[in-house]
């Protein structure tokens, strides 16, 4: 049985224009029934989100989309990204304090405030009062630093800098060793330290095939449908995923900047239950 | 005080909780006429059972706010019900200690304490300010550690509930600190208006819901506040359906210029048409009020609402609601808009329905209590 369900799309804590909660309420308009959140390697939407869906009735699954690379510090460098899945109780701030991915994702935003304002210390002082006119990015927590994309918008709407920040932002993840350059496998056994599933994300994606084979083999999940794959890849990774008893998802990979494509199927309940790490209740299911 | 007499009829379920009143059901309660010299059975608050719960200081540093998490009702807090607060002690420590490890150790945490201050509000005045010291503590891990205040009674003409506590660590040179009742919202009280009463339509788990939250049914004579959500709305029109782009922009992301879809807003508007068995026809359609932040759901919901006046002799209401919704044209926001669909500000009917039981020209239906 499938379970309606987006298990992958961003907020405006990472690169994603939504609020945790406009991100929930809209899924809770097209019906969904279990829903994530998963920005790129922080949890920071996750109380937010965890709340707007619990009013909403909706079953909140915790997670983040992990930053590995394959050939990191090579030019076959590109990205990798792993889903990571908590069970549900993760949702409050401390048992998710307690999980190695949260503590990577608050060094990622104390990473990225100090890369912004180093980017801002090249530029002139009227394009830096363009992007910063109260003057108060300094004294802002990490926490409540403008992420990836309401950067991008402040910097493109203000400034004619846009060219220069896209092209110099790559660097934050290009050239950090330490947060970004682990592997695939790394990733999946951090994830799996934390108590959390892994999941492939856009498998259909990368340029390098045969070492996406070799981390598939690894892997827990598998994200089958998403909007980055055209629906004849989607049907392949099902029937890999099924072939190799892996679980699989369905998701948006939504990131507020096209039109939503809804998943064109639903989550396995076994999936879903094995993010929980328990049964669901036959009434949940029927109920969707 | 009106004194009323009700009779419970029905099903137990419905005359037990006296909070649910499905569509359509026979489950409400019928009024009995109070014969000359025969003393009613109770006053209208007796009727009801305010019950008792648990509030919980919820959220996280910076956004915290307290929510009833248990109950013996429903999800509605009302007048004369009986609640303790759970303090998670790592919110209070976070609070006294920003930043610093939590102890483990449990000892130590229970020299963290707190007094809650719930100030009852009647019309925009305080009527009662009440104390509810931490008076014992529970758990076994540090982050599962919660401090349980004294128990408390919902003041019986409160409309709201709000709070503000202070948070003291015993120890030696140990700190204090205050969560000012400006930081955390406040709790809507129901029940003590009576005999006024709210008739809410909802709609949860794929379920419509109408309920009387002061439990039972309107009664005659008095005022029935009709409030409708924001998602009955939507589930009438089937607001997923509607397609609310009006144009394209470009933007910026991290791949570079993209044109992106641009939305307008969906507007509901609500009214109700109500017929009572007084020998009158049905009265004309009315208009709701829209109501953000509404005082049923909360913050960040909408009810659309109107106040109905009961007739004295009425014993039953029949009622449907009619949705009309809109996409509004609304550009302002929107940078490097490239295409416009609409005119600004231009208002399109999307959805007409109405909100009938089951189907066309079926009504709900209530039982009114207290008819002469």
């Amino acid at each position: 049985m499938l379970l309606p369900t987006d298990l992958h799309g961003h907020t405006l804590f990472s690169d994603g224009r939504a609020t945790p909660e406009a991100y929930v309420d809209f899924r809770r308009e097209l019906g969904m029934r279990v829903i994530a959140v998963a920005d790129h390697d922080v949890l920071a939407a996750v109380p937010r989100a965890a709340r707007a869906a619990a009013g909403a009735g909706l079953m909140f699954v915790p997670a983040l989309e992990v930053t590995s690379f394959l050939h990191f510090g090579t030019d076959r460098a590109e990205q990798f990204h792993v889903l990571a899945y908590f069970p549900s109780r993760f949702s409050v701030l401390p048992l998710l304090r307690q999980t190695a991915l949260f503590r990577r994702g608050e060094r990622v935003q104390a990473k990225w405030k100090a890369f912004v304002l180093a980017w801002m210390e090249g530029i002139s002082e009227e394009e830096r009062r363009a992007i910063d006119p109260e003057g108060t990015f300094e004294a802002l927590a990490p926490a409540d630093f403008p992420a990836l994309q309401s950067m991008l918008d402040r910097v493109a709407s203000r400034t004619t800098l846009f060219p220069a920040f896209r092209d110099h932002h790559v660097r934050f993840w290009e050239e950090d060793r330490e947060l970004f350059g682990w592997t695939p496998e790394e990733a999946i056994e951090c994830i799996r330290q934390d108590g959390a599933l892994d999941v492939v994300a856009h498998p259909g994606r990368y340029r390098d095939k045969e070492r996406t084979r070799a981390v598939l083999a690894r892997a827990s999940g598998i994200e089958v449908y998403t909007s980055r794959h055209k629906a004849e890849v989607a049907e392949s990774f099902r029937a890999f995923a099924e072939e190799h008893k892996k679980c699989w998802t369905a998701s948006s990979d939504d990131h507020q900047n096209a039109r939503y494509v809804r998943p064109a199927a639903g989550t396995p309940v076994a999936t879903i239950e094995r993010i929980l790490g328990r049964a669901l209740p036959i009434e949940a299911i029927l109920s969707a | 005080m009106i004194k009323v007499r009700v009779r419970k009829a029905g099903t137990g379920v419905a005359a037990a909780s006296g909070l649910i009143a499905l569509s359509g059901a026979q489950t409400g309660c019928v009024a009995e006429p109070i014969e000359p010299g025969d003393e009613p059975i109770a006053e209208a608050e007796d009727e009801l059972s305010p019950g008792t719960g648990t509030l919980a200081l919820d959220g996280f540093p910076g956004n915290f706010n307290v929510k009833l998490v248990n109950a013996n009702t429903d999800e509605f807090l009302r007048a004369g019900q009986a609640l303790t607060i759970e303090l998670p002690v790592w919110m209070l420590w976070d609070k006294l200690y920003p930043g610093s490890p939590l102890p483990t150790d449990l000892a130590r945490l229970q020299q963290i304490t707190a007094t809650v201050t719930v100030s009852a509000v009647d019309k925009a005045t305080t009527i009662a300010s009440l104390k509810a010291p931490v008076t014992t503590y529970t758990g076994m891990d540090p982050y599962g550690f919660k401090a349980i205040t004294k128990t408390f009674v919902v003041p019986s003409k409160a409309d709201w509930i709000g709070f503000a506590i202070t948070i003291t660590d015993v120890a030696p040179g140990g700190l204090s600190a205050s969560i000012t009742a400006a930081e955390l919202s406040t709790l809507a009280v129901f029940g003590g208006e009576l005999p006024n009463k709210s008739l809410l339509m909802d709609w949860a788990q794929a379920t419509k819901k109408n309920r009387i939250i002061e439990g039972d049914d309107p009664i005659a004579g008095a005022e029935l506040l009709l409030a409708v959500s924001d998602w009955r709305a939507d589930v009438i029109v089937d607001k997923s359906l509607i397609d609310t782009q009006i144009g394209k922009a470009q933007s910026a992301s991290r791949f570079g210029w993209v044109t992106i879809p641009i939305y307008g807003k969906i507007v509901h508007e609500v009214a109700y048409a109500v017929h009572f068995d007084d020998g009158l026809d049905w009265r004309p359609e009315v208009m709701l009020t829209e109501k953000p932040n509404s005082r049923f759901l909360g913050s960040g919901r909408t009810t659309y609402e109107g106040t109905i006046q009961v007739p004295a002799k009425a014993r039953r209401m029949m009622m449907y609601t009619h949705v009309k919704t809109y996409l509004v044209a609304d550009y302002t926001g929107y940078s490097n808009i490239t295409e416009k669909w609409y005119a600004d500000g231009e208002k399109m009917l999307k959805a007409d329905k109405y909100d009938n039981p089951n189907g066309a020209f079926t009504n709900y239906s209530f039982s009114i209590a207290n008819s002469l």
